[in-house]
């Protein structure tokens, strides 16, 4: 279990002297490294309404600016973790994240799930400054986290709202720093923090320093006992540092990497497609793919050595968002990154059932076109999580069958291949295998016969992870029902009548 | 059965943490300087009977200038409260500095153990510091090593 320092001030660096403040935060980051924390996020703050320019610019440090400050870290880090009971080998990990200053309503509207801006950042953290913005920070903002101002007494925490925003999920934030700075502020300080330590009973409540300068940050073990000064058992304390800011890390990491925070989309290479399933199995909850230090490493390459731990990134998710819609993000788009030129309707025609859910079937065509543009070579594997379930087997079933259509409607409109298109039609019908997991929730369906005879690597798998959606599982397989086949085969049959008198027609 | 039980703090000193690694150090700790050092912020955060209450038991045992690591006794009942005191002590005369706590233990035993470790540890740090050490520091160190060794109660 690792502690994490949620707060690292980022200051903007268009001011006068840019390279203090990068100097500053590269002092607190290498000090909240040796003192035993294995994350820090540094924090960027707007006040004033949201804009294209506040996209993430924040700069994470490599290995070898850390050891330019501090040579001798590894045998700190090494000591400070042994006696906090943190395995070495945890990788000292930075985050991004966004404090949004909330005046008034209009500043407050930019925090909804679809804005772009917010997608960039690991956290989004909100610091409502009078009542109104509070409440609708508790009801309705999508953030990770609500940071109260504990030094002026705005207004009145409810325990209602506090309750309603524990059950979304959203955390709270007490910053020690200004317990540290100031006898006056302590004061005023301690007696409002004591009230939300009441009412949220220390529940979804993360210490952070927001320190100004290295003077004012704690260890973990420091920390977690000013924290039982306000009120909290030592245990909670404790979590409060570690446990749940390790959730609130996987929460928001999942929000922000994941599509419904369900489905992740990755590029496998060729060479390792057989050993694919480990890969998802090893997936770290808390990694944010960038900038995470290896201690080991520096342990290693004791001289300066710009070694960054090894996260392929498959898909730029930050290059993708860029191009998204205020709702969210599409597999269309991603498919189309990754479309070739040279693509060949007839040899490459490859449908595969993406969206059994989907309503209306020209929807439903557009995503098997679009599916079927992909090349056959290219090495593109979907995974899909999915949280919706799929109750009956007449579900999968009719969108089976409704795919198969699809698949003859659409090559009906090349009179060439019509004729070969029946032939696979055939084969499908032969080799298509439904398979059905354990949990009779999820479902796999593969078109066996088209993979082996384009022998192309583009599978679309539908997996259903855990109801979180946090760790995937490998399938087993199972049977070929006949009824399935007899129902198919019927449909089939009157979709290629269907299909002959168009091209008669 | 004993009544009244004590706890032993190892505490580790940053002297100046904002300033760049240096080898001379502005302020030389002592006993004497941390203990009125964590007094003052006692009576500051605590007030009179917090004080008053801890004072009993409150003891600075052991203070190494060089590795800047020292063992602060507090009684079991209090020592909370000495703790968070210390956390808030900003200063050392003058001087910035940052407390932080390394093992917390209830017997002379134990806190002996754990401080004669991280003792190696930081004067490992420190010679990658300073460059090879002289050997009259190196025997300076094995003499602290003797005086926690010597520790009682």
């Amino acid at each position: 279990m690792g502690f994490f320092d949620l707060n690292i001030p980022y200051t903007e660096s268009n001011k006068r002297n840019p390279t203090t403040e990068k100097s500053i935060r590269l002092k607190l980051a290498v000090k909240a490294m040796e003192l035993g924390y294995t994350g820090v996020a540094y924090n960027r703050t707007i006040t004033g309404v949201m804009s294209e320019v506040d996209r993430c610019s924040i700069s994470l440090f490599p290995l070898s600016s850390v050891l330019k400050v501090s040579p001798s870290i590894s045998t700190s880090v090494n000591l400070h973790r042994r006696l906090l009971n943190v395995p070495t080998s945890t990788p000292f990990r930075q985050y991004t994240r966004l404090t949004v200053v909330v005046d008034t309503p209009a500043q407050g509207s930019a925090l909804n799930s679809g804005n772009p801006v917010l997608k960039t950042y690991d956290i989004v953290a909100v610091r409502p400054l009078k009542q109104d913005a509070f409440d609708q920070a508790c009801k309705n903002y999508e953030v990770d986290i609500i940071s109260i101002d504990f030094s002026e007494n705005r207004f009145r925490l409810k325990q209602p709202l506090i309750k309603a925003a524990i059950e979304r999920g959203v955390y709270f934030e007490i910053t020690y720093s200004g317990l540290v700075l100031d006898a006056q502020l302590r004061r005023q300080m301690i007696s409002n923090a004591k009230v939300l330590v009441d009412w949220t009973r220390g529940k979804n409540l993360i210490f952070s320093s927001a320190a100004p300068s290295v003077t004012e940050l704690r260890g973990p073990h420091d920390v977690a006992n000013l924290a039982s000064l306000l009120g909290l058992s030592i245990e909670r304390a404790k979590a409060s540092v570690s446990r749940t800011c390790r959730s609130l890390l996987e929460n928001s990491l999942r929000k922000k990497k994941f599509y419904k925070e369900a489905i992740r989309v990755e590029l496998i290479t060729s060479d390792t497609e057989g050993a694919g399933f480990d890969d998802w199995l090893k997936w770290d909850p808390i990694s944010s793919g960038e900038g995470d230090l290896q201690i080991d490493d520096m342990a290693k390459s004791f001289a300066a050595s710009s070694k960054e731990s090894k996260t392929v990134k498959a898909i730029d998710f930050v290059s993708i968002i860029d191009g998204l819609s205020s709702h969210g993000l599409h597999i269309k788009d991603m498919v189309s990154e990754t479309k070739l030129e040279s693509y060949d309707p007839i040899e490459n025609n490859q449908t595969s059932l993406m969206e059994a859910q989907e309503k209306g079937e020209n929807e439903k065509f557009e995503t098997v076109e679009v599916l079927a543009n992909v090349e056959g070579g290219e090495t593109c594997a979907m995974i899909i999580e999915e949280v919706n379930k799929i109750q009956s087997d007449e579900a999968i079933l009719e969108a089976n069958v409704r795919c198969k259509r699809c698949d003859s409607y659409y090559t009906s409109s090349n009179t060439l291949a019509t004729l070969r298109s029946h032939d696979e039609l055939e084969q499908i019908d032969g080799d298509s295998v439904v398979h059905e997991p354990l949990e009779d929730m999820s479902m796999e369906v593969k078109d066996h016969s088209q993979i082996n005879h384009l022998s192309s690597s583009e599978k679309v798998r539908r997996k259903q992870g855990s109801s979180l959606g946090s760790t995937s599982f490998p399938f087993k397989r199972l049977l070929r029902t006949s009824s399935h086949f007899k129902k198919s085969r019927k449909h089939k049959t009157k979709s290629r009548i269907l299909s002959l008198s168009e091209l008669i027609g | 059965m004993v009544g009244f039980k004590n706890r032993y703090m190892v505490m580790e000193v940053s002297v100046d943490p904002n300033k760049d690694i240096s080898k001379d150090d502005p302020i030389i700790l002592s006993q004497h300087n941390v203990s009125k050092a964590i007094k003052d912020s006692i009576l500051l955060n605590f007030g009179e009977c917090g004080l008053a209450s801890s004072l009993g038991s409150l003891q600075v045992k052991y203070v190494n200038p060089i590795t800047k690591v020292c063992i602060i006794r507090a009684s079991r009942d209090e020592h909370q409260k000495v703790l968070a005191a210390i956390t808030m002590v900003r200063s050392v005369g003058n001087c910035p500095v940052v407390f932080n706590l390394l093992d917390l233990s209830g017997n002379i035993r134990a806190c002996k153990s754990a401080a004669l470790k991280c003792e190696d540890l930081i004067f490992e740090k420190v010679k990658i510091i300073c460059g090879t050490p002289r050997t009259e520091d190196v025997n300076k160190h094995m003499q602290n090593l003797e005086r926690i060794k010597m520790l009682e109660h």
